[in-house]
């Protein structure tokens, strides 16, 4: 079995036609200008509704990981072990998304390794916003 | 540290001391009892109300989490034959085991009745029978699982696997020191009758258990089981007449915020364990030094990491050498868990913990028996839920 893809719906379209053009694109709140992520209808910080898709940098840092040795995803059978991380987007503290690690072995992950944005398309429809470890990076 | 200490004690909680538990039940935990979860928990309840020295046409109150494997407050009062309730009730927030003892503890203080029973009953998974607790997560791709379960993040037991991680990165939490928490728990169990899982294991055997979600192992995960835990809390004042020594009620709390979901909660360095510590130790009128062991909840072994710390028994970021340094043992600074945890008992959403807790306050724990112990505390709950009580004799 493949693995399940997202389900589109009015909520998170925004999202994933913005994935489909390789632009990560989430909510923001006009008024307060928080990121919100994933989709609500009103924004947290000061209640408005007023959220409207904008596109992000695509940077972030690994906050978190785990690296997957048991089964019950389907269509990840064959993959194990995976990795799967918790990213934490540049743009705002706490602001996370999710996503498997391409061109780095899961050993050499490390806690807020910075990280950028790559695209795996799937489908005509889906494409996966996936994560590598930030190019060139000048320091660290 | 938190609000603790008797000295910081300014608000007089309207509940503090004015429930007590006066009986407990308990099943063994194993992955086949033999007979429906009807009938295990009857008899589980039935035995925590003859343990308190009543009948159960005293019960006028009833709370259980009432998940589709459990049996219902409705279904049960029927089956006890009792003429009606003056209370029923769930969880009061999200500590499960804890959490229903805690409501019907709050409707016992309040005088919404006088005299509450509350159970929690879990059930293994069956082959070729309904659908049971089970951990799975999302089934398809939609909600917030169209960011997650396309990644193979789907499952349950997946999800706290990051917030460990974190423990072991900033805070340098080992295997080691995970494990002798584990050891510990396997040879609490030992002396612990309902244990399921109460064969002594060594740190090796604990390293050489495999991976789930690394770094989570298997043996940090509690045992899915048959099991029900019961217990009878009624007035501070009725309890006096009663056979056994009353266990006060000092506090019951919960609390969440600011998230709704374990992957997408926004600081894995602060659960949900910090909003039911934040009044907990006013409204007991004790503090976390004031506690002569702890029952932390641990359906997986690294939450106790954020119980120690959260609730103000070790300092932030120091759970991990505290486990190293043995502080866990029963001869410990603060022993935990003496009847092996969930993780070595099995799987009742710390029920047990409470069982346990009433038996030591009340020095009937038999082999595992704490010298001198005088008051605990105790939580439940899954890190962005939660919910506790203080204890005492």
């Amino acid at each position: 079995m493949d693995r399940p893809l997202p389900v589109v719906d009015d909520s998170n379209r925004h999202y994933w036609d913005g994935a489909r053009q390789h632009r990560l694109v989430m909510q923001r709140c006009v008024e307060c200008r928080t990121w919100v992520h994933p989709p609500r209808p009103m924004c947290p910080g000061c209640r408005s509704e007023r959220l409207v898709p904008e596109e992000l940098s695509g940077k972030g840092r690994v906050y978190s990981w785990s690296v997957m040795h048991s089964g019950g995803n389907p269509g990840f059978e064959q993959r194990i072990p995976y990795a799967v991380l918790v990213v934490e987007l540049d743009e705002q503290k706490g602001l996370l998304t999710i996503g498997n690690i391409i061109d780095c072995a899961a050993e050499d992950i490390e806690i807020e390794m910075p990280l950028e944005v790559t695209w795996e398309d799937v489908t005509d429809e889906i494409t996966l916003p996936q994560w590598r470890p930030a190019a060139a990076v000048a320091t660290s | 540290m938190a609000a603790g200490g008797r000295g910081r004690d300014v608000v007089i909680s309207p509940i503090r001391d004015q429930s007590a538990i006066v009986g407990v039940g308990h099943s063994p935990c194993r992955k086949d009892l033999g007979s429906s979860p009807l009938s295990f928990t009857i008899d589980t309840c039935l035995e925590a109300i003859a343990d308190a020295g009543l009948q159960p046409t005293d019960i006028d109150g009833l709370c259980a989490m009432g998940t589709p494997d459990e049996p219902s407050t409705l279904q049960m009062m029927e089956v006890l034959g009792l003429p009606g309730v003056n209370f029923y009730g769930g969880a009061l927030g999200g500590g499960v085991g804890p959490s229903v003892v805690a409501n019907a503890a709050l409707a016992v203080a309040s005088g919404v009745c006088e005299t509450a029973l509350a159970w929690r009953t879990m059930t293994a998974p069956r082959p070729n029978a309904g659908t049971t607790y089970n951990y799975m997560g999302f089934e398809g791709a939609s909600g917030v699982g169209a960011f997650t379960v396309p990644y193979g993040l789907g499952v349950f037991m997946q999800y706290f696997a990051p917030w460990y991680q974190r423990r072991r990165k900033l805070d340098g939490v080992t295997d080691e020191q995970m494990g002798a928490y584990v050891v510990a728990m396997r040879d609490n169990a030992s002396r612990n009758p309902h244990a399921a899982l109460g064969t002594p294991i060594t740190l090796d055997d604990y390293r050489a258990s495999r991976y789930v979600a690394e770094p989570l192992r298997l043996f940090d995960c509690d045992l899915p089981v048959d099991v029900c835990g019961a217990v009878v809390i009624t007035t501070a004042e009725r309890a006096k007449d009663l056979p056994h020594p009353p266990v006060f009620v000092s506090a019951v709390t919960t609390g969440t915020g600011p998230k709704n979901d374990m992957i997408f909660w926004h600081d894995y360095d602060e659960s949900a364990y910090a909003w039911s510590a934040k009044r907990l130790w006013t409204m007991a009128g004790l503090g976390p030094a004031d506690m002569d062991f702890a029952m932390m909840y641990d359906g997986f072994a690294p939450l106790v990491l954020y119980g120690l710390q959260e609730y103000g028994l070790v300092p932030k970021g120091e759970a991990g050498r505290f486990l190293g340094d043995g502080g866990h043992l029963a001869t410990g600074s603060l022993p935990l868990n003496p009847h092996g945890g969930n993780n070595s008992e099995g799987r009742s959403h710390a029920i047990g913990h409470v069982v346990e807790a009433a038996l030591q306050l009340r020095g009937e724990a038999g082999p595992r028996q704490l010298p001198d112990v005088h008051a605990t505390v105790i939580n439940g709950g899954a890190i962005t839920l939660s919910g506790a009580m203080v204890l005492h004799n």
